[in-house]
């Protein structure tokens, strides 16, 4: 006997894969990076961080040390690749921390702590 | 390997004793940076492409001329820069860069000659007899230099020094500079970062004079602009880009 799916059961499998979804991909990378001291640094590490299949949006902050990183969604970029990119670039890594916080609201607060 | 070649390059660098640099030669892997720089002895462009945060490569040309602007070298190299050593600090970075370019040098020089002979280069031809005549000659020797800097910055405070040498059959041209200046305001990377330097240069071989002076320096992102005034009334800029 063949059981239809019903439209609820549907729409609750989809919001519960989304909220899955969202729990096991952070949205938001934040590195703290050693060395960056100016615009040149900042252009070097903020060019590698975007060239990452990724990333989808990239913030610099000299005064925090500090980058962030945007994912695109259902993606992420590793630990390994962060290092070695920025270490490309001629930096390095203090730390690497992963959040559900939003971009654009970590960006908010890093500007309104200046 | 690589440690290896780098800490022979510093070591080399260091047996010219001196110094650091005043805008980095080096950029991040995979970026381009053109610089030109010019004052009233001094006009030198250069083309450099980074292949990796420790070494660029390109096209550099120089134009020397006295003060007296009778003696002029004209140069152009293929030059190769190095990162020797980083320093990453929390809130400050530390380099030594060193650079080596070959290549050729057009000299042209004017004499005063007189009736009984060459009375010297016009340059030092003071007191020549008023029936001295002005000669000139060109040639072309080959060239090389080398450049060894340092730095250390933070986000308020700036210090460098640099040694220039140039080296072709019958010249041996040195400038030492040193440069060290402040931000009055910590910039971040979408401000406009302004920062007041005063620099010594000292020369020796076309020229033999010590000169000082002030420049404010203003960059944001990719691009750096750099002017001053040097001891009598010497302006000095300097642009820099990197992509």
């Amino acid at each position: 006997m063949r059981k239809s799916l019903s439209p609820l059961t549907a729409v609750l499998s989809i919001g519960l894969g989304f909220g899955l979804s969202t729990v096991v991909h952070a949205k938001t990378i934040q590195v703290t990076v050693d060395g960056m001291v100016c615009s040149f640094c900042a252009q070097g590490i903020e060019k590698k961080m975007k060239a990452q299949a990724g990333t989808d949006k990239v913030f610099v902050s000299l005064e925090k040390q500090t980058t962030l990183v945007a994912l695109k969604d259902g993606k992420d970029i590793t630990d390994a690749v962060i290092k070695a990119e920025i270490t490309d670039a001629g930096y390095v890594v203090k730390s690497i921390t992963r959040t559900d916080e939003s971009f654009d609201v970590l960006r908010d607060k890093i500007k309104a702590a200046k | 390997m690589v440690t290896i070649i780098r800490a022979a390059i510093a070591a080399i660098g260091l047996l010219f004793v001196c110094t650091a640099v005043v805008a980095k030669p080096v950029s991040f892997s995979d970026s381009w940076m053109f610089m030109h720089e010019r004052d009233r002895n001094l006009i030198e462009t250069q083309l450099f492409y980074s292949p990796t945060h420790w070494f660029s490569i390109g096209p550099a040309t120089t134009l020397m001329k006295s003060d007296t602007k009778l003696l002029q070298m004209e140069s152009a190299f293929l030059q190769a820069n190095f990162l020797a050593k980083r320093w990453n600090l929390s809130g400050a970075q530390g380099n030594v860069f060193a650079s080596y370019g070959v290549g050729e040098t057009k000299i042209s020089e004017a004499y005063l000659v007189t009736p009984n002979g060459p009375a010297g280069h016009a340059a030092h031809g003071f007191g020549a007899p008023v029936e001295a005549s002005l000669e000139k000659r060109q040639y072309t020797e080959r060239a090389q230099r080398l450049g060894l800097q340092g730095d250390y910055e933070t986000r308020q405070i700036y210090t460098s020094v640099r040694l220039d040498l140039m080296r072709t059959e019958n010249f041996l041209d040195r400038i030492y500079t040193a440069q060290a200046g402040f931000s009055p305001a910590p910039h971040d990377y979408d401000d406009i970062a302004v920062w007041f330097i005063g620099q010594i240069k000292k020369y020796q071989g076309m020229h033999d004079k010590t000169e000082s002076g002030a420049f404010l320096r203003v960059f944001k992102r990719n691009i750096w602009l750099e002017f001053g005034v040097m001891e009598r009334k010497k302006s000095q800029m300097m642009l820099m880009l990197t992509y």
